[in-house]
């Protein structure tokens, strides 16, 4: 228990370094957008892929409750809805702890394990501003642009299966959708993905940054990025949970 | 001015790995750091670099104190200090030249035309062939990514060379080919070599002093030959097997 | 083109697995201890997950029925059809696909460069026989038992929440709860965590025996294991929720 504090405790100031680096040091855009890029056109196939058969999922559990009520009517709101605050942003999340996450803790495990960011350290340069930096970002705002596309894309899937599987058309799916939607569920929506995405970065570039011990210590480093990065997404998918309903005032 | 540890401790939790070590590099030699695994050699080597810090005592690189310097204090430590490490370190998605230009945009103010030539020439004093310039590390053999690491380290001219076990997991053709150029460069450049091996034979060869690490302490820091007289019993064990190595000529160069 | 021989050997190892069934009463202690080891050790994960995710979704749902219907009295059985039917399946799932699936990936990529998986084979030991049928014996009944567990602890979570939000008492929630939700949601469940237990750990095998190139190729088997075996968890729930769930 207390070795999940001491964790805790190396992991928060990494965050520090990052922030002290990031406010400290003079900035080059390219590597980001370089980073960013990357990410994203590795994860694309995988999120739009999932995104279009979770939108199914949603759409016909939906279906067959809002059928016991005859409130059918319901269903392309309600979807959407839960969608974009919800579920959208955790299975993308997931996703990309996969993905992304367990590719950049094994690249950045290997290495810190071949001596190669104590080899950038000694020839002048901050491997936190050289290597971390541009990853941490990258994998931020690609995790946006993914969950961007993936959300839509299961929308629009969910319009699909709606009609082919419920019997449903088109608008009279879209129709519920204002009342469930608006500009808060879309905050929300993005809120969740921004912070997920942090999460992912931060977690798997420490783990991968921290590894030791050689090829297995590679491994160990992006087996402990996977589970705890999804643990920490569940957590903070609670919190941002209660937060929004404060800050936003809903009442639940 | 030198490389100068005192009375250095250094602890990992509960083990003394560094138990109070004083000693000076003298300019311009080529001083071997021996022990036996776990030691403490790769940690002293660490803490010229300021990699790490000592828990008491100070490691001084020229006037510098390395542990109280700040990261600008560092970057001039790194300047004076080039480290090869154990393994080439190579950066993967670099090519070898903007490997080898790595510290030189960081630790040097050289224009683009400095910087080849620069790299260019520490090239050809690691014996390698330009060819490999464009080419990735992962296109290399492990013999020549080590040279290529080693022109890395050289390009910013630093004063001092630290070597983290240069030639372990070497063939035996590429560990004389490595000792050679150790040599070689260590005169040629007037630098101070400091070497940590397991490698006697290369020591007994090459080094002109020998520090040998056991328990945290200096059992013996002395000359080639006071050495190899030495009646401390790791150390005669370390000699037995290599002397036999050795051939007759190089045997009497160390007055046997 | 690599996926038909990726296929070819998913149904090879499938094969291996369900051929050796034959022996699994010789065989109790190793699927016992797989079981422990896949199961148990998720199970503080698991918990802490499920934990929080039951209370996210017990609040969302009762808003969306307050915007949608203005009612709070369904919320017990809404919450409960969606747990059972979906959510407390879909979490240990994933998790577990993360945890073991890496890790039987891992382990398996590990004996394979490191020629174990060889030397198995000299002993006139099949390996795709031997060392599946335990891990997906094991995946099975952990993932259903964890399912089980973690639908319990769901539904207790829901149960707070709308005793402390929406002032229900116990006995109202499970009257509620009871008319809604039947035993065919249960059976439902089961058999959507015996088929994802199923068929992940195949995945994750199929991934280690192909592995190729040293540590990082193990590395990189077992990341494309995990991502492979959530997206196909996510389809086979698409095809099992559209038959089972009407």
């Amino acid at each position: 228990m207390s070795a999940f504090f001491f964790e805790l405790g190396r992991f928060s100031l990494f965050f520090r370094e990052i922030w002290h680096t990031l406010l400290n040091t003079k900035h080059n855009l390219r590597p980001i957008i370089a980073q960013t890029s990357e990410v994203t056109i590795r994860s694309l196939s995988t999120v739009v892929f999932s995104g279009f058969f979770v939108g199914g999922i949603l759409v016909v559990q939906f279906n067959a409750v809002l059928a016991q009520y005859d409130a059918q009517i319901f269903l392309g709101g309600l979807n959407t809805s839960a969608l974009i605050r919800e579920v959208g942003p955790l299975i993308i999340s997931f996703l990309l702890a996969g993905k992304v996450g367990a590719f950049t803790a094994a690249e950045l495990g290997t290495m810190r394990v071949t001596e190669q960011i104590d080899a950038i350290e000694c020839l002048g340069t901050n491997p936190i501003q050289y290597l971390i930096l541009p990853r941490f970002f990258g994998i931020v705002l690609a995790s946006m642009i993914l969950l961007s596309t993936g959300l839509l894309v299961s929308v629009i899937g969910s319009m699909g299966f709606a009609t082919a599987l419920c019997g449903l058309n088109p608008l009279q799916f879209a129709q519920s959708i204002p009342r469930f939607t608006d500009i808060t569920t879309l905050l929300s929506g993005f809120l969740r993905a921004a912070i997920y995405g942090v999460i992912v970065a931060g977690v798997c570039c420490y783990q991968g940054y921290t590894a030791t011990g050689g090829a297995k210590g590679v491994g160990r480093a992006v087996t402990r990025a996977a589970i705890y990065t999804n643990l920490y997404i569940v957590i903070a998918n609670y919190i941002t949970g209660l937060w929004i309903h404060l800050l936003l005032g809903e009442s639940s | 001015m030198s490389i100068r540890f005192e009375a250095v401790q250094k602890s990992f939790g509960p083990k003394h790995i560094l138990d109070g070590i004083s000693f000076e590099a003298a300019p311009g030699e080529i001083l071997f750091i021996l022990g036996k695994s776990g030691m403490g050699k790769s940690v002293t080597l660490k803490h010229i670099v300021g990699m790490l810090k000592p828990d008491s005592g100070r490691v001084w690189v020229e006037d510098l104190s390395v542990g109280d310097q700040d990261a600008q204090g560092l970057v001039q430590v790194r300047t004076l200090c080039g480290m090869v490490f154990q393994h080439p370190a190579l950066l993967d998605s670099l090519t070898i030249f903007e490997n080898i230009a790595f510290g030189l945009r960081r630790l040097a103010r050289l224009n683009e035309a400095e910087i080849d030539d620069r790299v260019r020439e520490t090239l050809a004093l690691v014996h390698l062939p330009e060819s490999v310039l464009q080419q990735y590390p992962i296109e290399l053999s492990y013999g020549m990514q080590k040279r290529a690491s080693l022109a890395r380290t050289l390009a910013p001219k630093p004063k001092y060379l630290l070597f983290d076990e240069p030639t372990t997991g070497l063939d035996p053709v590429s560990t004389q080919t490595i000792n050679q150029l150790i040599f070689e460069l260590s005169r040629k450049l007037k630098v101070t070599s400091l070497v940590v091996s397991h490698d006697m034979q290369c020591a007994l060869k090459i080094a002109d002093r020998i520090l040998v690490l056991d328990s945290g302490k200096i059992l013996s820091l002395a000359d080639v030959k006071t050495t190899v007289k030495s009646k401390e019993p790791l150390i005669r064990s370390f000699i037995e097997e290599t002397l036999n190595l050795l051939a007759p000529e190089e045997r009497k160069k160390l007055e046997l | 083109m690599k996926t038909r021989f990726w296929i070819s050997d998913f149904f090879d190892i499938s094969g291996g697995a369900l051929r050796a069934l034959t022996h699994m009463p010789r065989r109790r202690k190793e699927i016992l201890s797989q079981i422990v080891s896949i199961g148990v050790e998720s199970l503080p994960i698991i918990t802490l997950a499920t934990v929080f995710s039951g209370v996210v979704v017990s609040s969302e749902i009762a808003w969306h029925m307050d915007k949608a219907l203005h009612t709070v009295s369904m919320i017990p059985g809404f919450t409960g059809q969606f747990i059972l039917r979906e959510l407390g399946i879909a979490i240990p799932a994933m998790l577990l696909i993360s945890k073991a699936g890496a890790a039987i990936t891992a382990e398996i990529g590990s004996m394979k460069i490191t020629e174990q998986l060889d030397a198995l084979k000299l002993l006139k030991i099949n390996p795709k026989e031997y060392l599946v049928m335990p891990i997906w014996i094991g995946s099975q009944v952990a993932l259903v038992c964890l399912t089980l567990f973690s639908i319990a602890i769901t539904l207790a979570c829901a149960l707070g929440i709308a005793i402390l939000n929406h002032g229900f008492t116990a006995g109202e929630y499970l009257n509620a709860l009871e008319k809604l939700v039947s035993a065919r949601d249960l059976g439902v469940a089961v058999i959507k965590a015996w088929v994802f237990g199923a068929v992940f750990p195949l995945v994750s095998c199929t991934y280690g025996f192909r592995c190729q190139g040293g540590a990082q190729g193990v590395g990189t088997a077992t990341t494309q294991a995990v991502v492979t075996g959530t997206m196909v968890t996510i389809v086979i729930d698409f095809v099992l929720t559209y038959l089972l769930v009407r």
